[in-house]
């Protein structure tokens, strides 16, 4: 994972009786930078010009965002030939981008379920299993760990998030990878 | 007034392949996506699957392209999956989770029994680790 960018942000306050002004320097962690993006991003996807959903005066970079823009175009693509594939669920995609720094340390792959219209993410554990996520439209993430000891083991759950910032919490539950 | 009687056919052994588009295989990884009912028209009720003769692993390959109705890509794969392993690993709770039943075969139908969403995504999760251990690029096959 890596961001080049970086905003300080100058903050001036008044004292009530404004005889003193002081500025401080107030660094935005870049969590809230990216969840603050995510906040306000509305997804206006063209098939035709496959416009990027990053502004381009926006230089945060993971790698997952281009997986992610690569998996919902393919999907679209194949949808506009499927027109009875569900439609990509926007509160998923949402939910799965307060998500994405946490899954950028693992550099996932990315596809859309198109049972659900959700979003489904692949990774490969450190014991040559697999763990998937499945990212819903009501904070539920669906998660399934597959591998094999002396028989094939599993670990399965959902993961339950009422407030997007707690997305980040998700960290925990991928340390079993 | 009539009833239309449906009989289901289940197939409890044997070697099943399927084929999986490009997209669906990365890092040497099946994607769950690839056992989505999204081939077909919907209402889709089954993922399909050919039954092969078990033989040697380079012939199950190379029927397994034969039996395709389509051209496969050269960069998409096919996998085999061992039926009774995959019954055995999925159906591993009181109520059973997946079935393969008789389409006229060797074409056959992987069904999924519960609307759980939970036991679906490890099904399919299960079926992709048992699927990156035996699969070939199609360019591969010959």
């Amino acid at each position: 994972m890596y961001i080049k960018y970086e905003t300080v942000e100058t903050a001036r306050f008044l004292t009530d009786d404004k005889r003193f002004e002081k500025s401080i320097n107030h660094t935005v962690s870049y969590e809230e930078i990216w969840n603050n993006f995510v906040d306000d991003i509305t997804f206006e996807f063209d098939l035709k010009t496959r416009k990027p959903l990053m502004p381009k005066d926006k230089t945060l970079n993971y790698t997952t965002f281009h997986k992610f823009e690569k998996a919902v175009y393919e999907y679209l693509e194949e949808k506009n030939e499927k027109k009875y594939l569900k439609d990509i669920s926007k509160i998923a995609l949402k939910n799965f981008l307060y998500l994405l720094p946490v899954f950028d340390r693992y550099s996932p792959s990315i596809a859309i379920d198109s049972d659900t219209g959700f979003i489904d993410t692949t990774f490969s554990t450190r014991d040559n299993g697999l763990f998937t996520a499945l990212v819903t439209e009501n904070g539920e993430i669906h998660y399934s760990r597959v591998s094999k000891g002396v028989k094939i083991y599993k670990f399965s759950g959902v993961a339950k998030i009422k407030d997007s910032r707690d997305f980040k919490h998700f960290s925990k539950v991928l340390e079993m990878l | 007034m009539s009833k239309n009687i449906v009989s289901v056919v289940k197939i409890n052994e044997g070697i099943v392949s399927r084929y999986i588009k490009p997209s669906f295989v990365e890092d040497n990884k099946i994607l769950n996506e690839a056992f989505d009912l999204r081939d077909r028209t919907p209402p889709e009720e089954f993922v399909s699957f050919y039954l092969v003769k078990n033989s040697d692993e380079n012939s199950m390959y190379k029927e397994a392209i034969k039996l395709l109705p389509i051209l496969p890509k050269a960069s998409g794969v096919m996998i085999l999956l061992d039926i009774k392993e995959s019954l055995e690993e999925i159906n591993d709770e009181v109520e059973e989770i997946i079935n393969f039943v008789d389409k006229s075969l060797p074409h056959c139908g992987l069904v999924y029994l519960t609307n759980n969403r939970m036991k679906i995504q490890e099904a399919k999760t299960t079926l992709s680790y048992l699927a990156k251990n035996r699969f070939k690029l199609v360019k591969n096959i010959s």
